[in-house]
């Protein structure tokens, strides 16, 4: 039987290709290539990219997609510079170039590669070799004059791979002395009856692409254009030939086009080396030896008996372990599941996000909060038979101990064996321009101007560029200036270097260099796999994601001050999200510090919104997205909530899917379930759809699936204009909007931090000043905010303080961490020095702390040292002496006689020292420095705000603690504004905004305008700022 | 002692705006903004965007990119302040420059003819004026600290002067920046809340140089109003001279001439240590009569060299005739020039070829050492011949016969076709090349020029 790409065709293979993952060495994307390689009629393709499989997957798939056998390879980089083209024929060949890959890049930089030639011994079966390029060995020993070295060379390369897996590679570029190479290399092919095969050595598609790799090369090889010299190649033959070309270009060399058929033919397609993912994971060593099936079953049966003492959703877990056993899941789950029990059992808290929340096994298994039963969620939407794509669980972690569980991942799979995901950097615009600009040679200073305010399709931004241009000089200004116009849009989307994934984490139970090349990533102890997020994914290759996050370190902290305070560790795990006291003061709007409803724009919502409910938390955190917000679904929903307006469907058929959100669409999910039950979508298109939706530049896709859902609700008996109106809304929609499943696993972090709030104020802000900076507000404002809600602030001590803030007789005391320059080394220098006897003086302090000039400084401005009762310069003064009594012996030390005597501080400079030195006041409000200017202006307190009607003119101020100029705003900017009674949010029109765009940036300002109400809701939207200066 | 400062604000831009001759926007000197050199000055608006001299140029473009980037004209603003340096010594020979623009001028011995400060400055400007258009400012105070102050508060063209004995009173209010301190004692006074020289001159002196360190006096005393520093006259043309006394008087040649050897041994590390180079030597011997005898000679090319000064002191010495026992010998070097106005270059230009030939390998061997090997490149000063026009014929594209200066020749075989597209960003080449054998058996290079579409037979060598 034929196989689905056996090369029949006549002519000519590309054996040697680069992408734009040769990671600027090449132009033209992998499906580019693919898609300009099927154009040409080749049969097959090889990707042979330097030193990497970065395109591997993309490659892959288009290939697929066009027909075409897809041949992988590389263009390795020996240790002498040399390069090395190797194609994979075989799956052991793949894994031997994985490999191979991974060691070339093992103990190098970061972005460097250069594998020792001893290294390719053992590893070289089921792998073709060609000779490489002008930079191949055996090349460049003949240009060098050496043929007898170039002899040597192929020689060893020759019995290295074997007769019949070295190839001599012939590259016709027409440059100059290349009839001579061609000759010596066909007579020392000859002499070694070695094969010859002609490659193109491609690494772009057009001529007109060569610029655009002059340009890539440029910025590789940090140099200009003018400077690049014989660093550029000659001409522009270093493209995508036809078949025809090359035929013609070879007509005396038959056999080495011929050849080229030969090798294609030979390997097998790289589609076959893309496995099925799941199966590749670690086997999950059982306690009892029982399969991972069996014991996943066991497990989920003894929590289901512990978490539904009545009325056990045992059907709904037998048809999930049905699924996954079918999916061969089990494995995996066991594993995310045993990450989990690590960081519980060491107290790191965590929980899961996103869709994996829709899982019971995984609520059994503690991975994820979410009762599935409990608040209606489909298990499908998470994973499901027909579904491509393989699950993904994202696990949040106290951020502060993340690493633990990373490092635990490594060292409980081994270090071969598991990796994190790679993140292929690309050119931005921004990015485009600066490279751009420097490669042609621009000034520095010009090309960061231009980086900064230039957009290449905005006639406006050229206008204005091209002024700053001549200002550097004419010669600019004409073709360079066009030159960079022309280039840089092209550069964008183009991989520039490898980052590495937030969190993503891959793991394998065979080594997993044979899967995917491995490189070290700039963090230590870290490696990262040479695929990104959605590489693996389209592979079908599981990750985890571990990532991080503040709240969850911040809530462990406020359980830990509470358990210290109490004698009893407040068990959030066991709350019921339903005391209505926590939802009351959620109610009257004391959101800041609560996770995910802090933000000036959700706290202007929920005083209207009124959360009762665990689900009510999961809808107003979905509501402020910009999916919703862009499709003007947030009054909609409010005024049907408060009976405002009536719930009515656009049709009868999305009443199931909407009913929930009264109608509008908030989640994620109900974009499938309205395609689905409107338009007969299955959950895979609705799936695309939602895809399509979000991604701004897939027009032609979301115009097909309108004129499939337009037809699929007319097949239903749903009218045209209706099924319009509402494929509009889902467009509306298109922005980026959360999962019903993530919106809830985020509302249980919303309502613990809301009850630690409610139950435990001082230790649940006092946790959260241990995690700055987190959240919508500076410290500052959850210090007023602690304040005004009656817990007292005291000063950061070095007598008192810790670390981090702590609770204190039922005060918080600010943590020396704050001081600014001090760090958390700092203050555990002065804790552990103190826990020895406290600190006399200021020399002694200097003494047994060794802190530098700097940081002693600052903590004596910050007041940590006010409890000597000397004025803080005095302090000043005399620190230049205990310093010095450090440094010589007290012996050789003179008295100082005649010191200047200097005054305690004035309130107003203490108040600002303490503010700019830590970040907060212990004592007064911030506004005290602008108290008598806010009594002049007659400035209305935020307190007595809510006493005058809507309408009435007022004059707010205090200090400004959030700008926010939204682009979904049209225009307007807001300000959130405090004062010592609370926070006022202020709403300019786009006019006012543009008049006062300096104004709004002064630190404390009054701000003249209207008060408006919006239900329980109110806002100032101003007509005048005035920036206020302290004096 | 009273003390002018004069001030000629942003000389080099006054210089360069008199040049444009027109209002041309904000102006840095220095440079263009890719330059790797700093910004020599600049005027109000840049200065006002963030602008400060000893910025780097990119910097500067970046803080002030619609600013006219200039490159600095030493020798014009050398011309402007000599101008106003003439000026002054109408009144004085007791001027000091401090810097290009800036000249001190010490009036002790003017108050007969000037007693009040007002009329002073008043005739100082006015001559400036006559002498030159450069805008100028003048302090005058007792202080020179004081003067320079008061000439930065001066407008264009006028003067400040502050009265005998005020010149506390008229620091008292200037901000702390106005000293020439490092900035970390700047920093740490301002910790200490003291922001104007009055607070720092109220400190105790001592205590202040126990907490920041010498300078600290210093800046106290200039703070108080005790600026020690007085006016010093920039100086004649510099000579240095040693001498040895002879006890007892000699006249043995011979010891006069190993005496010689050592003062000129001694004068030539002397001037080495300077960095100066003497280009001339005078010998003095005085008898027991005290008659002097002199003779000279010129240094050609000048030098600080140990060896030829000797040489050259030996050979003066031995020239003079010993009628009576000498008591003292002095040798003079005079005049003398820095070390860097050239004269190893002179000197290679000016030496034989085999001197000269040594001297550019020491010269070559010597930046090797410094910069490395790769600092030196050998420059050709032949220029390859320039290509030469053709007519072509072909066949298939190939080239079959080729028209040069009226003759044909047909191609016997092409041996070799290649392809240049090169510098497409600036002036594109594209260009079809052939290396062939014409019948004449002569291996030619052509090549087509695709831009033109024309002919052209390379006559470089390759």
């Amino acid at each position: 039987m034929k196989h689905e790409h056996e090369v029949t065709a006549g002519g000519y293979v590309e054996l040697h290709a680069h992408s734009s993952h040769s990671l600027l060495d090449g132009v033209a994307f992998p499906q580019d290539l693919v898609a300009r390689a099927a154009a040409y009629g080749m049969p097959a393709l090889a990707l042979t990219d330097h030193d990497g499989l970065y395109g591997a997957v993309p490659f892959i798939r288009a290939a697929e997609q066009a027909g075409i056998k897809p041949i992988l390879g590389a263009e390795l980089t020996m240790d002498d510079g040399a390069h090395l083209t190797l194609l994979a024929e075989t799956a052991e060949g793949y894994a031997n170039l994985a490999h191979l890959i991974t060691l070339a890049h093992l103990d190098q930089p970061k972005g460097t590669a250069l594998l020792p030639s001893q290294a390719l011994a053992g590893h070289t079966a089921g792998l073709i070799a060609l000779s490489g390029c002008r930079q191949g060995v055996v090349t460049r020993h003949l240009l060098a004059g050496a043929p007898q070295r170039a002899l040597e060379a192929a020689r060893y390369y020759a019995a290295l791979f074997g007769r019949g897996h070295f190839f001599i590679e012939l590259q016709r570029h027409y440059h100059p002395g290349e009839v001579h190479l061609i000759r010596d290399l066909l007579g020392l092919a000859e002499s070694l009856e070695l094969e010859v095969v002609a490659t193109g050595n491609a690494h772009y598609l057009d001529p007109e692409q060569r610029e655009i790799h002059d340009v890539l090369t440029c910025i590789r090889l940090h140099t200009t254009l003018d400077q690049a010299g014989d660093l550029l190649r000659p001409n522009d033959e270093y493209r995508l030939q036809k078949p025809e070309a090359m035929t013609q270009r070879f007509a005396d060399l038959p056999e080495a086009l011929r050849n080229t058929l030969r090798i294609a033919e030979r390997c097998i397609s790289a589609a076959t080396f893309l496995t099925g993912g799941h199966q590749m994971l670690p086997i999950f060593e059982t306690p009892d030896g029982s399969s991972p099936n069996v014991y996943l079953r066991h497990l989920c049966e003894q929590a289901l008996r512990e978490r539904y003492p009545t009325h056990p959703p045992r059907a709904l877990l037998e048809k999930e372990l049905q699924i996954i056993q079918q999916l061969d899941l089990a494995n995996y789950f066991l594993i995310v599941g045993d990450i989990v029990h690590f960081a519980r059992t060491q107290r790191i808290r965590c929980q899961g996000r996103g869709s994996a929340a829709n899982s019971l096994v995984a609520y059994l298994l503690n991975i994820s909060p979410i009762d599935p039963v409990a608040i209606d969620l489909v298990f499908e939407r998470f994973l499901a038979p027909e579904r491509p794509r393989p699950p993904d669980i994202d696990i949040d972690f106290a951020a502060d101990r993340r690493e633990e569980v990373i490092q635990y991942v490594y060292e409980r799979y081994g270090r071969d064996h598991a990796a994190m995901a790679c993140t292929l950097v690309t050119f931005r615009a921004r990015s485009a321009v600066r490279d751009v600009g420097r490669a042609l040679g621009f000034p520095p200073a010009l090309v960061e101007r231009l980086a900064g305010t230039l957009d290449t399709r905005d006639a406006q931004s050229i206008h204005a560029a091209r002024g700053m241009v001549e200002a550097f000089g004419a010669d600019l200004s004409a073709a360079p200036f066009q030159h960079l116009l022309r280039l840089a849009p092209q550069l964008e989307g183009i991989p520039r270097h490898l980052g590495i994934h937030n969190g993503g984490m891959v793991l394998s139970e065979a080594p997993l260099s044979t899967l995917i090349p491995l490189e070290p990533a700039t963090m230590p102890d870290r490696t990262v796999v040479q695929w990104d997020k959605e590489a693996l994914e389209d592979a079908g290759i599981i990750k985890v994601d571990l990532l991080g996050l503040r709240m969850l370190s911040a809530i462990e902290d406020a359980v830990t001050i509470a358990e210290k305070l109490t004698g009893q560790r407040p068990d959030l795990d066991a709350l019921t999200p339903d005391d209505p006291e926590v939802y009351a003061m959620l109610c009257r709007g004391e959101t800041i510090g609560v996770f995910q409803v802090e933000s000036r724009a959700q706290a202007s919502l929920i005083p209207n919104f009124r959360p009762r409910t665990f689900a009510d938390l999961a809808i107003q955190i979905a509501l402020i997205r910009p999916g919703p917000l862009q499709a003007n679904m947030v009054r909609p929903y409010l005024r049907r909530r408060q009976h405002k307006d009536r719930v009515r469907f656009l049709h009868p058929s999305l009443e199931p899917a909407l009913a929930e959100t009264l109608g509008v669409i908030v989640f994620q999910e109900q974009v499938l379930k309205v395609a689905r039950d409107m338009a007969g979508f299955t959950p895979g298109e609705g799936e695309q759809l939602r895809r399509a939706l979000g991604n701004k530049r897939a027009d032609e896709a979301v115009a097909a699936f309108r004129e499939r859902f337009i037809q699929g609700a007319v097949a239903r008996e749903v009218p045209e204009s209706v099924a319009q109106q509402v494929f509009e809304q889902l467009e509306a929609f298109g922005g980026y909007a959360f999962a019903k499943s993530h919106a809830a696993a985020f509302a249980v972090l919303t309502y613990q931090s809301a009850w630690l709030r409610h139950t435990y104020p001082a230790a649940f802000f006092a946790a959260l000043l241990r995690h700055q900076p987190m959240g919508f507000y500076p410290a500052h404002v959850i210090i007023a905010e602690a304040r005004r809600h009656g817990v007292e602030i005291r000063a950061v001590d070095i007598h008192a303080s810790d670390v981090g803030a702590t609770v204190e007789n039922g005060a918080i005391r600010l943590g020396l961490g704050t001081v600014r320059g001090l760090g958390t080394e700092g203050g555990s220098a002065i804790v552990e020095a103190r826990r020895q006897r406290p600190f006399q003086s200021l020399a002694d302090l200097c003494r047994r702390t060794r802190l530098g000039r700097r940081a002693t400084e600052a903590l004596i401005l910050s007041g940590a040292l006010d409890r000597w009762k000397v004025p803080r310069r005095q302090l000043l003064w005399e620190l230049q002496a205990a310093l010095q009594e450090i440094k010589a012996s007290p012996a050789l030390s003179l008295m100082p006689r005649g010191e200047p005597v200097f005054a305690a501080l004035p309130r107003d400079e203490r108040l600002w020292l303490e503010q700019t030195y830590t970040g907060g006041t212990s004592g007064e409000h911030l506004t005290a420095l602008v108290a008598q200017q806010l009594r002049q202006m007659g400035v209305t307190a935020t307190s007595e705000l809510r006493r005058w009607p809507n309408g009435t003119r007022v004059r707010v101020g205090g200090i400004v603690v959030a700008r926010q100029r939204p682009p979904t705003a049209n225009g307007l900017a807001f300000l959130a504004v405090e004062d010592e009674d609370g926070i006022i949010n202020v709403t300019l029109h786009p006019e006012v905004a543009e008049v006062y765009r300096h104004a709004i940036m002064a630190r404390f300002l009054v701000v003249e305008g209207e008060v408006r109400r919006d239900g329980a809701a109110m806002n100032v939207v101003g007509n005048r700022v005035i920036p206020l200066t302290p004096h | 002692m009273r003390i002018v400062y004069l001030r000629a604000p942003h000389l080099p831009v006054q210089v360069e705006r008199r040049r444009l001759g027109k209002e041309t926007g904000p102006l840095i000197v220095g440079g263009r903004p890719w330059d790797s050199t700093v910004v020599l000055d600049c005027c109000a608006q840049a200065e006002a965007a963030g602008v400060t001299p000893g910025m780097p140029l990119a910097r500067a473009a970046l803080r002030c990119p619609e600013a006219r980037f200039l490159p600095a004209d030493h020798a014009a603003y050398q011309e402007a302040h000599e101008q106003l340096e003439a000026a002054l010594r109408q009144f004085t020979d007791r001027v000091e420059t401090e810097g290009l623009g800036i000249l001190l001028v010490e009036t002790t011995q003017l108050s007969r003819r000037f007693p009040e400060g007002e009329a002073l400055a008043k005739a100082m400007i006015a001559a400036i004026h006559d002498a030159s258009p450069i805008e100028v400012k003048l302090g005058l105070a007792e202080r020179r600290y004081t003067a320079e102050q008061a000439a930065l508060a001066a407008r264009p063209n006028d003067a400040v002067i502050v009265p005998p004995q005020r010149d506390r009173a008229f620091l008292a209010g200037l901000p702390l920046t106005a000293l020439p301190a490092e900035t970390e004692i700047l920093r740490r006074l301002d910790l200490l809340g003291i922001h104007t020289l009055s607070g720092l001159a109220a400190l105790p002196r001592l205590a202040l140089i126990r907490q920041f360190g010498t300078q600290a006096g210093f800046l106290h005393d200039l703070a108080s109003g005790r600026d020690p520093r007085p006016v010093m006259p920039d100086a004649p043309p510099l000579e240095l001279r040693h001498s040895h006394a002879l006890e007892p008087p000699a006249t043995d040649s011979a010891l006069l001439l190993a005496i010689g050897r050592r003062l000129a041994t001694a004068l030539a590390r002397t001037l080495q240590k300077q960095s100066y180079q003497a280009q001339g030597l005078r010998v003095q011997l005085t008898d027991i009569t005290g008659t002097l005898a002199t003779t000279a000679t010129a240094v050609e090319p000048p030098t600080a060299d140990e060896g030829r000064l000797a040489r050259r002191a030996l050979f003066l010495v031995d020239r003079l005739e010993l009628r009576r026992p000498i008591v003292e010998i002095e040798l003079v070097v005079y005049p003398l020039r820095p070390t860097y106005l050239g004269a190893t270059q002179l000197a290679l230009f000016s030496a034989s070829p085999d001197q000269r030939w040594r001297g550019l390998q020491e010269a070559l061997r010597r930046l090797r050492a410094r910069f490395g090997e790769l600092v030196v490149m050998i420059a050709s000063l032949i220029a390859s011949p320039s290509p030469h026009p053709i007519q072509v014929t072909l066949m298939a594209d190939i080239p079959r016969t080729i028209v040069w200066e009226r003759r044909l020749y047909h191609v016997r075989q092409i041996y070799e076709h290649w392809r240049e597209r090169r510098f497409w960003w600036a002036q594109p080449v594209e260009r079809d090349y052939y290396r062939l054998e014409d019948a004449t058996g002569q291996v030619r290079v052509i090549y087509q020029d695709l831009r033109t579409s024309s002919w052209w037979l390379e006559r470089r060598r390759l």
